[in-house]
């Protein structure tokens, strides 16, 4: 017992020795034309993720804030992005941006003493993850900007389906009863559709053997669907794009991988643009030096249009049809 | 102290009775349950759902200790009385415990940094240290028992126990429930110590546990005082360290995974290697 309970304690202490000999790096050149540290902790290597990363730096870049970047990649484990947090803190980092929530919650564990500003970006609901009370005055060290469906985006969608079907005034939405997220969702589009002066149609699922019927009691009502963030329906989406498009209606999203899935048109968030939003508050908070709790959480105003040719076509739309002006494409 | 290095140890305590609860599964039993992927974040989300309605942080770290046992005796049932494979039983369990953790809270992540935690009165490191060796002693204690020997022959000598007249799957049960409560405590102990609950944390833990305790096994093999469970605390420190030193080094973030393996294997060789002067 005393010799196991020996080994134990040599086991810590070989640890703060070798973790002292290899954190010798970063000398920081004070003076001129200060370089700051800024630590980029990612969950997880996934496209979206990654390319909020790349606006992130390439806006710093024309923003001619001079940065040693320190990119660390979690791998998909909660576990890592907690130890990455805190190699920022203890690197003495001028600014984290933290990517996706489990990083950002690390970031805002490891920050308590620190105070090290983070920013964070893919991130739903700030809120509800508990990195920020007030999303426009953030009480912390932290703010940044939220990945999540605005008003403005599901506008953007309504007007779109404005233009694309004039006479329209039912939209149908299909959901799985059994999501909570799902609800949410549609309360929210219920709103904006009530300003667009557009009827909401939605129709409950519990299985994916009921999007048949599903779909054929909405088409009656409605000649356009609005595609939400429903598991169920995402994961069926080739299913539902096939047979909404048999029946001539439209289907219109938020999210673009709908479209690659079949659907007809999307409006959504960049997560570049994202990045480089979050890009402007770093400056706003190491050149500017303002206070975070001036630096509301924002979501993203820029959107991306995404239309699915082969949909279009089938369904009788001309690919140069003015809605669809400007709009990435895909066969 | 170093802020990485503190993170690294506590976690490596947290890993710690992960590791024995996974000891008595995969060494003792000989049971290779995986169930625990799921266990590690079913004991996270047990323990939000208490706090979240205000429960104390002790107590709650205690209802997930439960949580785990009831996990442990779901795969013990799968295997022993619907006579699924030991290993697709714990693949079944953890599927399960899957939606189940989904359920719990209804999210997939829930934020705990503005809620008390079990370290509050003395700090992350002393907590730790406490359960982590009162943890230990009270196995050591219990393997040394006359239910905790007949644990052990239940892994080495199924014929023996029958043959003194027990029930081996008592044996079985009790050990697959006490390793899953073990896990799912480490699981508590995780949100609590970073600040959050994620359905992603339970992730490839069981290869963290199975590193942990080979490592622990090559540590002076040669020693037999060293007991299983000191061994597999010595191991899940270790492997963390590991992990930070991967991190400090700052490779390309790509590899990080691939350079803890590298170091793991390093260890193991020269350890074996090693080992031939010896025979």
């Amino acid at each position: 017992m005393k010799k196991s309970l020996k080994l134990i304690v040599t086991t810590i202490l070989i640890a703060i020795i070798l973790n002292g000999c290899s954190s010798t790096e970063g000398k920081i050149n004070s003076n001129e034309n200060k370089k700051f540290k800024i630590g980029i902790a990612q969950i997880i290597d996934h496209p979206a993720l990654n390319s909020a990363r790349d606006g992130f730096v390439e806006r710093l870049n024309e923003l001619d804030i001079e940065a040693d970047i320190n990119l660390q990649d979690a791998q998909g484990d909660v576990a890592n992005s907690q130890m990455i947090a805190e190699k920022f803190v203890s690197d003495k980092s001028d600014l984290i941006l933290s990517i996706a929530t489990p990083t950002s919650q690390a970031a805002q564990n490891a920050t308590k003493k620190s105070m090290t500003p983070v920013i964070f970006t893919a991130v739903s609901d700030p809120v509800f993850s508990g990195l920020v009370k007030n999303i426009e005055a953030p009480e912390s060290n932290i703010t940044g900007v939220t990945d999540e469906v605005s008003s403005e985006n599901l506008k953007h969608i309504f007007q779109t389906l404005k233009i694309l079907k004039p006479e329209i005034d039912t939209a149908g939405i299909l959901f799985n009863t059994g999501e909570s997220n799902s609800q949410s969702q549609i309360e929210r589009i219920e709103e904006i559709a009530f300003e667009e002066d557009i009827k909401i149609e939605k129709v409950g699922i519990a299985a994916i053997s009921d999007i048949n019927q599903a779909l054929e009691s909405v088409s009656r009502k409605s000649q356009a669907l609005i595609l939400i963030n429903d598991n169920m329906v995402a994961s069926s989406m080739e299913l539902v794009a096939s047979l909404a498009k048999e029946k001539n209606m439209i289907t219109i999203s938020g999210d673009s991988s709908h479209v690659d899935s079949g659907a007809l048109v999307s409006i959504g968030i960049s997560y570049h643009e994202l990045g480089r939003q979050a890009a402007d508050m770093a400056a706003k908070i190491l050149k500017e030096k303002t206070p975070i709790n001036k630096i509301p959480v924002e979501s993203s105003n820029v959107f991306i249009k995404k239309v699915n040719i082969t949909t279009a076509k089938a369904i009788g739309l001309n690919e140069n049809h003015p809605a669809f002006k400007d709009a990435d494409t895909v066969e | 102290m170093n802020g990485l290095l503190l993170v690294t140890i506590e976690q490596g305590l947290i890993f710690s009775i992960l590791a024995i609860g996974v000891y008595i599964t995969y060494k003792i039993l000989d049971f290779p349950d995986l169930s625990v992927e799921g266990t590690f974040p079913l004991g996270a989300f047990v323990f939000s759902k208490f706090i979240l309605t205000g429960m104390d942080p002790i107590l709650g770290s205690l209802m997930a200790l439960l949580a785990g046992a009831l996990a442990g005796l779901i795969t013990y049932t799968l295997n022993i009385k619907f006579k699924i494979k030991a290993i697709l039983s714990g693949i079944l369990t953890m599927t399960l415990l899957y939606s189940i953790n989904l359920r719990i809270n209804g999210r997939s992540n829930i934020g705990l940094s503005s809620y008390p935690t079990v370290y509050d009165k003395l700090g992350k490191l002393i907590v730790l240290i406490i359960c982590v060796v009162v943890i230990k002693m009270l196995m050591d204690r219990y393997l040394k028992s006359e239910s905790g020997y007949l644990l052990i022959a239940t892994g080495d000598n199924e014929t023996l126990v029958k043959s003194l007249g027990e029930n081996v799957d008592k044996y079985r049960m009790v050990g697959l429930m006490i390793s899953n409560a073990l896990v799912a405590l480490s699981g508590a102990l995780m949100a609590q110590s970073q600040g959050f609950t994620d359905i992603t944390m339970g992730n490839s833990i069981i290869v963290v546990a199975l590193a942990s305790i080979i490592i622990g096994d090559t540590v002076m093999k040669k020693r037999d005082f060293l007991k299983g469970t000191t061994r597999a605390i010595i191991g899940a420190i270790s492997y963390k360290l590991i992990g930070s030193i991967a991190i400090e080094i700052g490779l390309a973030p790509t590899d990080l995974k691939g350079i803890s393996a590298v170091i793991v294997i390093g260890f193991l060789a020269y350890n074996n290697l090693g080992d031939k002067n010896y025979a």
